[in-house]
């Protein structure tokens, strides 16, 4: 399992994505362009309700587009590509007690390379790997996940996904409902990752903190895609979509 | 976390958590609870050595006769009820009347039948599960030849368990805290909304737990890591060959 420098990293692409929930007036995105290079971290921001988790569920087909399409390194996300599509994408949901459905800690890690074919054993290998990978070598794995912490829940999360060794890792507000400390750790967790990222978040500085580029999304729509610092320098911007930095980022 | 009893005692060493492996323990309960409910009628002697077989096995697993009690008491009104209706409902000789009721021998029998066999195999589940980590306990039912659809409803059941009685209360605080004293017509009327706020808040969860699960590549069976089920060791098919020679000598306890 690569948890390091030499994971693999994929493109992902979204070519005029638009979508509207069945029995929906007005769609959730619309006419979405972007393009993510192998191993780069960007994060997608927007006020509540803008498409960023409905644009995140396009990734691995959770959500069928209504227009255009997404391809992840070339590869279409179409019913036919879902078993390889689902293994080249890591999907962290936001809450995590959604992520870690399984008995055990340790089958929740396993479940994903078992449900891709790797054998017990591996599988096995791989899920310790990954808890230690997320700094979770300590815990009983043997034990159920409503044991842990909220921090700890959120590493385990991510360790679910890093056992499957996947070149895209994508995430529904990683830092929501953290501590400084369980911020900070999670941070630095996916700031060490060389895998492409694509980070949803409400949280600005958490953000700039992992990301090289943001894109903020508003309305269904993209509508600033730039690089970390020159976005978050120009407050009326962020202001006029429903975000805000800290005062401490201001001085 | 608001339901801590199920694992209370399942970290106690005792000479049958040592010796056994949870699946030959839940091969072990299954016979056990099987002999109880298929004793012929009126095997009583055979019934009461099974009886102190399932003594044995609770004194081996170090459980206290309070938590067996406790469990059984339980149960008992599942069983209770339909078996006191048997004595004025069952033909046969009259030893007693009950109001414009007559009471049966054979009816009285078969209620302490009933309530016996029971309580037999209600003690036998109750020992598994207080020496068996309820997780290797899903980790040995993984293997028992059942639908996959009932294995899955149970492991997801057991790691959603803990979340719904933790939501429950907190929606019930929230409600107290609004409500003040009320009648007990309007607190079963709070409990009811709760239970029902809860019901849509466990589909959501449903929802998306499902996705979670399609996300990491789930197709319609639930792999495990648990190691397959061991059940041939001598000693292990020795208790079971010994249920099974119970079965036979209450058979042939009644056939005279």
């Amino acid at each position: 399992m690569s948890c390091g420098s030499d994971a693999v990293a994929y493109g992902v692409e979204f070519s005029g994505l638009g979508y509207s929930y069945p029995g929906s007036g007005s769609p959730a995105l619309r006419d979405i362009t972007l393009t993510v290079q192998r191993g780069e971290h960007v994060a997608i921001v927007g006020p509540n309700g803008a498409g960023k988790s409905t644009m995140l569920l396009h990734l691995n087909g959770i959500l069928e587009p209504t227009t255009g399409s997404v391809t992840i390194d070339g590869v279409g996300v179409i019913k036919e590509n879902y078993r390889e599509i689902r293994g080249r994408v890591g999907l962290v949901f936001q809450d995590s007690d959604d992520q870690l459905f399984m008995p055990t800690l340790l089958e929740d890690v396993a479940f994903g390379p078992l449900c891709n074919g790797v054998p017990k054993d591996e599988a096995h290998d791989r899920a310790h790997q990954a808890l230690d990978a997320v700094g979770l070598g300590h815990v009983d794995a043997h034990r159920a996940a409503h044991h842990l912490s909220g921090g700890e829940k959120r590493r385990a999360a991510l360790a679910t996904v890093l056992s499957m060794d996947p070149g895209v890792l994508a995430f529904d507000e990683p830092s929501s409902g953290l501590d400084g400390r369980g911020r900070r750790t999670i941070a630095e967790l996916l700031r060490e990752r060389h895998q492409t990222a694509i980070i949803v978040t409400h949280d600005v500085e958490f953000a700039a903190a992992v990301c090289t580029r943001i894109v903020i999304l508003d309305g269904g729509q993209l509508v600033v895609d730039g690089l970390t610092a020159d976005v978050l320098a120009d407050s009326e911007l962020l202001r006029r979509h429903g975000l805000e930095l800290a005062r401490w980022l201001y001085e | 976390m608001g339901f801590k009893h199920l694992d209370r005692h399942a970290g106690r060493h005792s000479w049958l958590s040592e010796h056994t492996t949870p699946a030959q323990r839940l091969w072990i309960a299954i016979a056990a609870a099987f002999v109880a409910g298929l004793m012929p009628s009126g095997a009583w002697r055979a019934l009461a050595v099974l009886a102190v077989a399932v003594a044995l096995g609770a004194w081996l697993a170090r459980v206290p006769a309070t938590t067996l009690l406790s469990r059984v008491a339980l149960a008992l009104p599942f069983f209770l009820l339909p078996a006191l209706a048997l004595p004025v409902t069952v033909p046969g000789a009259a030893v007693g009347e009950l109001g414009p009721f007559t009471i049966t021998e054979p009816g009285v029998q078969r209620a302490l039948e009933i309530i016996v066999r029971a309580t037999l195999a209600v003690s036998a589940v109750s020992i598994l599960i207080s020496v068996t980590r309820a997780t290797d306990l899903l980790g040995a039912i993984h293997h028992l030849p059942l639908p996959h659809l009932i294995k899955q409803s149970l492991a997801l059941g057991y790691r959603y368990l803990y979340l719904l009685t933790d939501e429950f209360e907190r929606t019930r605080r929230a409600l107290r805290s609004r409500a003040g004293h009320t009648s007990l017509f309007r607190a079963w009327r709070g409990r009811a909304a709760t239970l029902s706020h809860l019901f849509v808040r466990a589909h959501a969860r449903g929802t998306r737990v499902h996705a979670a699960m399609l996300s990491r590549g789930y197709r319609s069976e639930m792999p495990t890591l648990a190691p397959a089920a061991r059940v041939h060791p001598i000693w292990t098919a020795t208790i079971v060959f010994s249920l099974a020679m119970i079965w036979v000598a209450g058979y042939l306890e009644v056939r005279g």
